[in-house]
């Protein structure tokens, strides 16, 4: 399990992240939502070590270091892999590196997705290099795969077969981390949700628990953020000089 | 050993092949050079003294440079660095195998000028009158000519020194240059190992007080090298090193 506690970021004049404090247990499948600067990219870089913090963070009770990062994985909008690499290259020096990569798993999603296994990912387009990052993360043999904005960029068809095969192919003992905006596409495989506010955990949502409630996870979500349904007829209506819209 | 093994691969599948290029390139260059101006030059050392091969060789050690400082650092859309932090092996590991295999490149790249600057040469006094060269015609151009002196100094043992501390220090000022630039400092060492490199390299006989200040000097870069590697590592930078 994967506990944090008290974990604060600050960057020079903003305070990133203030006292998040959440475990993620094996198994689940979680969304980390949250507008845009509301801290999430931060809080993941921050559970990999990747950037300093203030608070802890600890994987079955130890601290992440270079004795366990091997079972956490990431995979970012910002990518990670080698550019000058092909995907087969990757192969390769992950399976060096990290004991329990899956090569089957790398190999029929690279299969999915169609990319040739054996050009450089520089000349990949955008939305094949965002897909061969979600590859490497999840075929590492992380029990931990960190998630963040991976869809950016890939077109709606590819993104739903994704979520289909993603929801297909994790073990019971792995735990997805999912940071999107793209709540309602993801709402469907997520079990629980957590809530990013202005560098604050303001909820911490299980999905089951809503349905069983009638209610939606956008709905909570809403709800949570106090989302003001009117703002847009009333931003029509300063912009207009009409009245306002209904 | 198999992660070590693949922190290599990955700097070989890097560089191995542009460098390669940019050798032939170079040695196309200078070979073009010295050919177009064999006919006209009196002698083969005002040929040299022309630039034929110093121009090229320059210009192809400052690519190198940067191809080599390249490999590693964060760009917009590609940040290897999450990736070399979270590996088996420390990011400083890292940073000493790129180190050694950018001096095996430095190295790499004076034995080919070495050969190339011998081999055409060796065309030049084939091409000549015999009357107009010696036997002892190329072994004073590599006496004589400061670039040709640099790269094959003959019996100073202490410019065999000097070209063996400027590749490590150049290696490691290359190796560096990604390291500091994935925690956002600037590695100026590579710029001024390449300048040291570049202005200090051609030397005629017996300068040796030009061979002291280039050791000093690369002896102080490669301390500087040495302290920011083995120092308080990401004390300025946001990033922390696992």
């Amino acid at each position: 399990m994967i506990e944090i506690r008290h974990l604060n970021k600050k960057y020079p004049g903003k305070l990133a992240l203030s006292d998040v404090s959440f475990d993620l247990p094996r198994g689940e499948i979680v969304g980390l939502l949250g507008e845009n600067g509301a801290g999430k990219t931060t809080l993941m870089k921050c559970m990999l070590g990747l950037t300093r913090f203030e608070g802890s963070v600890t994987l079955d009770g130890e601290p992440v270091s270079h004795r366990n990062i091997a079972a956490l994985s990431f995979g970012t909008g910002e990518h990670s892999f080698f550019p000058g690499l092909t995907a087969q290259d990757h192969r390769v020096f992950y399976e060096a590196h990290f004991p329990r990569f899956s090569a089957q798993r790398f190999h029929g999603l690279l299969d999915f997705f169609s990319l040739p296994p054996h050009r450089k990912l520089r000349t990949f387009s955008m939305g094949q290099q965002n897909q061969f990052e979600v590859i490497l993360a999840l075929s590492q043999g992380a029990d931990y795969i960190l998630l963040d904005e991976p869809f950016a960029g890939n077109d709606v068809f590819n993104r739903e077969d994704f979520y289909k095969v993603l929801s297909g192919i994790l073990e019971p003992h792995e735990t997805l981390l999912l940071s999107t905006h793209l709540i309602e596409e993801v709402s469907g495989i997520l079990g629980r949700a957590l809530l990013l506010r202005g560098g604050r955990l303001v909820g911490d949502l299980s999905v089951p628990q809503l349905e069983e409630e009638g209610k939606t996870l956008l709905e909570a979500v809403k709800e949570t953020y106090r989302y003001r349904a009117d703002r847009v007829g009333r931003a029509l209506g300063a912009l207009t000089g009409e009245e306002e819209l209904p | 050993m198999r992660r070590h093994g693949s922190v290599l691969l990955w700097l070989c599948r890097s560089s191995l092949s542009p460098m390669l290029l940019l050798l032939l390139a170079a040695g196309a260059a200078q070979a073009g050079w010295f050919l177009a101006g064999m006919g006209r030059a009196a002698s083969l050392e005002t040929l040299l003294a022309g630039g034929a091969l110093a121009v090229p060789a320059a210009l192809c050690l400052l690519l190198l440079c940067a191809l080599l400082a390249g490999v590693g650092c964060d760009r917009g859309a590609a940040k290897c660095g999450f990736t070399l932090r979270r590996l088996r092996v420390t990011e400083r590991a890292v940073l000493l195998w790129q180190w050694a295999y950018n001096t095996a490149c430095l190295l790499l790249l004076w034995a080919f000028e070495l050969l190339l600057a011998f081999g055409l040469c060796v065309l030049f006094t084939a091409r000549q009158e015999p009357s107009l060269v010696s036997g002892q015609t190329v072994f004073l151009a590599f006496l004589r000519s400061p670039l040709l002196h640099g790269l094959l100094p003959l019996g100073e043992w202490s410019l065999w020194a000097r070209n063996a501390l400027l590749a490590v220090t150049l290696g490691g000022a290359c190796a560096l240059l990604p390291y500091k630039q994935r925690r956002g400092r600037l590695g100026w060492e590579t710029p001024a190992a390449a300048t040291l490199a570049l202005f200090s390299f051609p030397c005629g006989v017996g300068r040796w007080e030009s061979v002291v200040l280039t050791l000093l000097l690369s002896a102080c870069l490669l301390l500087q090298i040495g302290v920011a590697v083995w120092g308080r590592e990401g004390v300025s930078g946001d990033e922390k090193t696992l």
